[in-house]
């Protein structure tokens, strides 16, 4: 049992949204998608590339977020068998879910404080 | 080691047709799907009907589940008792179907999942780079306003000689700065899983997650606190003690404020670059009893006020 622990010290240059984006090439390898999946999904309207990029005639580029949407579709996709309008419906869903959750959360807390 | 019965796990007979098979699959990976279900234990259920159904889905793998299940699943629950699962924190998240118990692994091996994934097989590619691993870390809000140091342990899967898979844990030491907020993703280059050939190392994705407080609720980069005022501290304003994450501030209450009214203190919030608020939302409160003298004291007031309706508003729209 290897026992050696590395510490890591996270910069708060790296919380930053902005800090940390990537290209095509790099989504389509860390999920495992094609490009031409990356680029329904962004047809889709699920991830979004990034505006220089959409503007300028160079690769595509996306934020983090938009790589963890990505993970989540492909997990989606695989897991639930859905097809590509099924898995942005899912995440658009899950996603308001999210919202509401939270608004309840609050309210309730402002509501029922004990 | 636990032997585990996947055709009751899918709730299908062992004679099953694969139609059926994948469609019990189907079913119970809607229902368990960790970002579907809240019901607690979901994602051990996924993971199980997921090992299950990469078995029993593939004709070669489910003969050779379905011998060693006639001839030897006594053997496993008389072996290594207690060995426990595989399924440990730590894996990547996106691949909760792809993690195998220590079962699977003992009758199939380290890759048992290679088939399913989309991406080049390994043995074929000679570079390929690592998994990225995802890992969650609950934090109170006073850590996430102020900065953490947290002890993190992962499983992380090793090639031998062999091109056998294992599993090793990697402890890992992290210091989060100041300004986290729910959701935020951390990406440690070089983290994750061994890449393969000349493939680089994966990242870890640390994905952050802030427990309830008792007092203050999260929006994003603004907290929220309720706050109980007195109705004279109302009508009259006052000046009061508020509690934020960083200690007591005083706080003007302005005089006429009505129950629900919010006040705004900025920068007293989470995160960077700008900071969040604290919103303040105060909550007009009475005692449960008061002295004959308050009462006294409130009938001259009705009196005083007799002119205000509150309710004027409700009996011109009925």
């Amino acid at each position: 049992m290897n026992t050696t622990v590395t510490t890591i010290v996270v910069t708060e240059h790296q919380l930053s949204d902005e800090t940390t984006v990537w290209t095509l090439t790099e989504v389509c390898e860390r999920t495992a998608l094609s490009r031409e999946s990356v680029m329904d999904l962004v047809d889709l309207g699920v991830i979004r590339p990034t505006a220089e990029s959409r503007r300028g005639a160079r690769e595509w580029t996306f934020q983090d977020q938009a790589l963890a949407r990505l993970q989540r579709a492909s997990r989606l996709r695989r897991e639930l068998e859905l097809d590509w309008a099924g898995v942005a419906v899912a995440i658009d869903l899950m996603e308001e879910i999210q919202q509401l959750r939270r608004e309840v959360d609050s309210l309730r807390k402002q509501l029922y404080r004990s | 080691m636990e032997f585990k019965d996947y055709y009751k796990i899918l709730g299908v007979s062992d004679d099953a047709e694969a139609s059926d098979i994948k469609k019990a699959y189907r079913k119970l990976a809607r229902k368990y799907h960790p970002d579907v279900s809240k019901e607690a234990g979901a994602e051990a259920r996924f993971k199980e009907v997921g090992e299950a159904y990469e078995v029993l889905s593939d004709p070669e793998k489910r003969a050779e589940y379905d011998q060693i299940r006639q001839l030897g699943a006594r053997g496993y629950q008389q072996g290594a008792a207690g060995a426990g699962t595989g399924a440990g924190q730590g894996f990547s998240e996106e691949d909760l179907s792809r993690q195998f118990t220590d079962f699977f692994e003992s009758i199939f091996g380290g890759m048992g999942g290679g088939h399913r994934q989309a991406g080049p097989d390994w043995q074929q590619a000679f570079s390929q780079r690592g998994q990225d691993m995802h890992h969650k870390i609950a934090l109170f809000l006073e850590e996430a306003a102020s900065g953490v140091q947290r002890q993190i342990r992962l499983q992380v899967p090793e090639v031998d000689a062999y091109g056998r898979v294992h599993r090793r844990t990697k402890t890992l030491n992290v210091k989060i700065p100041p300004g986290v907020v729910a959701g935020q993703r951390i990406r440690l280059a070089g983290q994750g899983g061994p890449g393969v050939g000349d493939g680089a190392t994966g990242d870890l994705f640390l994905e952050i997650e802030l427990a309830p407080h008792p007092v203050f609720g999260v929006d994003g980069k603004d907290l929220l606190l309720t706050l109980p005022v007195t109705p004279w501290e109302a009508a009259l304003g006052a000046r009061v003690k508020a509690p934020t994450l960083t200690g007591q501030v005083n706080l003007t209450i302005p005089k006429g404020s009505a129950s629900g009214q919010r006040l705004r203190l900025k920068g007293k919030g989470l995160g960077r670059n700008p900071t969040g608020d604290l919103i303040v939302t105060l909550q007009v409160t009475v005692p449960k009893r008061h002295s004959d003298e308050a009462l006294a004291l409130y009938q001259k007031l009705a009196q005083t006020e007799a002119d205000f309706d509150p309710r004027k508003q409700l009996e011109a729209r009925s």
